[in-house]
């Protein structure tokens, strides 16, 4: 007869040594120090390049991609694009395998943390910097070094639905609007608001809009650039109860349709479903919406206090990982890929204004209507908006684990603003150097 | 030692150590790329991460030696610990047996002679072929999301819906509900098992008068024991390192209701570098399944029969 006691102890066996198996780390050498490139002008070269974006991005950087090796028939690409969603932990994974792509693409949240840890190569002199704005190339500096270049200028701002606000009967914002203006909009929106139809996100745990309140009551950034916490508890309570206020009025979505959005998505970001009214936005990604529903979105500047609520900032990143072994040939393609016209003309405004002055100038004389509807933007928070610094390194963990959880359990009103602003500061400390 | 030097003063001596060495060199070739696999890509990386648990391993900076301060700081200092462990033994406890019992039902089904029976067989087990991947997730999460088919269809009966996957009271549920649909491995084990019951024993239990539910819990359930127990310590190992389903559909939200051990671990060493503190997170989760393990090898001499045994349950 069967056996069964003593193959099932091989299995089991088996199984568990698996278990400890999976459990393992990998065995990586951490030669993280540059490789001295040592290939040749013509020699055949295949750059990994990893960005995140919308279609409108994947196809301009696709064509951008094209000529250029039209133009170096000797280096080709393997491009490797998709949405925000999951960018950061599938990059940090292929890091942590030694395995990151040639070219990344940054947020300018990560940048410091990537240079500070030495997992970028030092772009000068290869790259040309003599064109872009000091204060955006700040961003990507570390210990006096450029470790990473700013691909575009955008300015933070809302988006709403035109359309739907003209049909309900609601008077559109116009720039320099105050957060008193959106929150009695709020309210004026309620009875008129049709079932399932809200005003906006609750975004009464979202980092970043109330980043931009507390700057706007001018009290400065949510963590200070020198890496302490900074979030003003009067400004918090206010943002926190209001928005509570909302909420109980089913002005804001009911929190498990709030956690449901998806930005960009067709289907699930609640603007273009149709389900909200408001959300924030940056001047770039203008096009992204207005391709997915034509003509029906408007931009604004975000409401103000006693200063300004919006900033001009740099897009995000673009820089050389320190592992790879075609640095010299990743370095030049960024030198062509920030400076050339040409390169700018296919580029557009994909990632935002082009950093080089003398492209970004060419640029606004082609410019298309679109376009244009984020350069407005732009001009209207440049006049007093507030002033973009890189940040302190090491929190991006703390604005993307632990800011969610507390905005989960404050939509889902399972916490008070008080113990909000508890939690907020008891993580924290963690984090604090 | 010892023997080598015996070697080389009686060379008679010597002739038969190598014969008597020789088979197993062959069979050692024979199972040399086994062999060599699991020592480079088990064994190694194995005691590689035991060690890096007892460093500050980041990948950037040196590695230096911590002790047990990895460990210490995880009993003591880490509430995110102590969370994602109570979201794991919730999985656990809530999905295997689930599991194995849906498992065991289909398998009582196709075990019936019917026409086409394999064909149905195959159409069962294939989302268990499927079911550990991302489209899996993602088809999850169009299913049972706000705007999902779920919710179309209870609207038709009346019954407004809501976001399972955005509820923290019921997005644990839904990924629970993923991993009871993927139970055709554990089927096809049963489906075995139940082939291997002899025949005559429910011919003769029917004389004596059983019936079918009778015959379930005496004969089958008795009879399949030592499959069920193996089904149940392969779907709870399973279970513990459960991270696809968690990552893809939730992320571990909402207030991390589904915030199980694995993501954290993940968490750890991806996106803080933590390597040193997360193998010995990793370390621990060993030892948890170890544990349960035993606790279910423990139990086993009650309620598992083998029929080569004499007595059952009062065998030994």
């Amino acid at each position: 007869m069967f056996k069964w006691k003593r193959s099932l102890t091989v299995l089991m066996a088996a199984a568990l040594v698996g278990t400890l198996a999976a459990c393992g780390g990998g065995e990586k050498n951490s030669s993280s120090s540059a490789n001295t490139a040592t290939v040749k002008d013509d020699q055949a070269v295949k750059l990994r390049i990893m960005w995140w974006g919308s279609k409108e991005r994947h196809e301009a950087t696709l064509a951008a991609l094209d000529l250029y090796t039209k133009n170096n028939p000797n280096v080709t690409f393997e491009p490797e694009y998709s949405g925000m969603d999951g960018y950061l932990d599938k990059l940090s994974t292929q890091a942590a395998a030694n395995n990151a792509p040639d070219l990344i693409q940054l947020d300018p949240g990560w940048t410091p943390d990537w240079a500070a840890r030495k997992q970028l190569a030092v772009l000068t002199p290869e790259v040309d910097l003599s064109k872009i704005d000091p204060k955006l190339l700040a961003g990507g500096q570390s210990g006096g070094e450029q470790y990473a270049v700013p691909l575009g200028s955008v300015a933070y701002g809302m988006i709403y639905d035109k359309a739907a606000l003209e049909k309900l009967g609601l008077g559109a914002p116009s720039n320099g609007w105050s957060w008193d203006d959106f929150f009695a909009l709020a309210k004026e929106s309620k009875a008129k608001l049709q079932d399932g139809q809200y005003f906006s996100k609750d975004y009464a745990g979202d980092y970043f809009a109330y980043s931009a309140f507390q700057y706007s009551k001018g009290k400065g950034m949510v963590i200070t650039s020198d890496g302490k916490f900074n979030v003003d508890q009067e400004s918090f309570l206010e943002w926190t109860t209001k928005f509570g206020e909302l909420r109980k009025e089913g002005i804001v979505p009911p929190a498990d349709i709030n956690t449901s959005d998806k930005e960009f998505d067709p289907q699930m970001d609640l603007m273009v479903a149709g389900k909200i009214l408001f959300r924030l936005s940056f001047s770039n990604n203008f096009g992204s919406w207005d391709s997915l529903k034509n003509g029906a979105y408007a931009l604004v500047t975000m409401p103000r206090s006693v200063e300004a609520g919006g900033w001009l900032k740099p897009s995000m990143y673009l820089a050389v990982s320190a592992s790879s072994k075609k640095a010299e040939e990743a370095k030049k393609f960024i030198n062509w890929f920030v400076n050339d016209p040409e390169a700018a003309q296919i580029l557009k405004t994909a990632r935002g204004l082009p950093v080089n002055k003398d492209n970004a100038d060419a640029l606004q004389s082609s410019m298309s209507d679109v376009d244009k509807v984020g350069l407005e933007l732009l001009r209207a928070t440049e006049t007093d908006g507030q002033t973009w610094t890189a940040g302190a390194g090491g929190w991006t963990n703390y604005i993307d684990k632990d800011w969610p959880y507390v905005r989960d359990q404050l939509s889902f009103n399972k916490i008070t603003p008080e113990q909000a602003y508890e939690q907020l500061q008891t993580a924290a400390k963690a984090y604090e150097k | 030692m010892k023997r080598s030097t015996t070697v080389t003063t009686n060379p008679k001596k010597q002739h038969s150590f190598l014969s008597r060495w020789n088979a197993p060199i062959a069979g050692y070739l024979f199972i040399s790329p086994w062999l060599l696999g699991f020592l480079g890509l088990t064994a190694y990386p194995l005691f590689l991460s035991l060690y890096y648990s007892f460093t500050n391993y980041t990948l950037m900076e040196p590695i230096s030696f911590v002790g047990t301060r990895n460990y210490e700081q995880i009993f003591t200092a880490d509430p995110k610990f102590i969370q994602s462990v109570k979201v794991t033994f919730l999985y656990v406890i809530a999905s295997v047996p689930l599991k194995l019992t849906a498992a065991l039902l289909v398998a009582l089904v196709l075990n019936k002679a019917i026409k086409g029976i394999s064909l149905y067989r195959t159409a069962i087990y294939f989302p268990s072929l499927i079911g550990g991947s991302i489209a899996v997730s993602l088809l999850w999460r169009n299913l049972f999301g706000v705007d999902g088919i779920f919710n179309k269809i209870i609207s038709v009966f009346g019954i407004e819906g809501k976001g399972w996957i955005t509820s923290p009271d019921t997005a644990m549920g839904t990924l629970i509900l993923l991993t009871v649909w993927q139970f055709g491995s554990s089927m096809v084990i049963f489906l075995a098992g139940l082939k291997q019951i002899p025949k005559d024993l429910y011919e003769a239990s029917s004389v004596d008068g059983a019936n079918k539910i009778t015959q379930f819990f005496k004969i089958t359930l008795h009879m399949l024991s030592p499959i069920l127990y193996f089904n149940l310590i392969m779907a709870v190992i399973s279970a513990f390192q459960m991270f696809t389903s968690a990552f893809v559909i939730t992320n571990g939200g909402p207030m991390n209701s589904t915030y199980v051990y694995a993501l954290y671990l993940y968490e750890r060493a991806f996106s803080r570098y933590q390597l040193g503190y997360s193998s010995a997170l990793a370390w621990i989760m060993l030892v948890m399944i170890v544990v349960a393990t035993l606790i279910i090898a423990g139990t086993s001499k009650y309620w598992v029969f083998y029929e080569n045994d004499t007595g059952g349950k009062k065998r030994k």
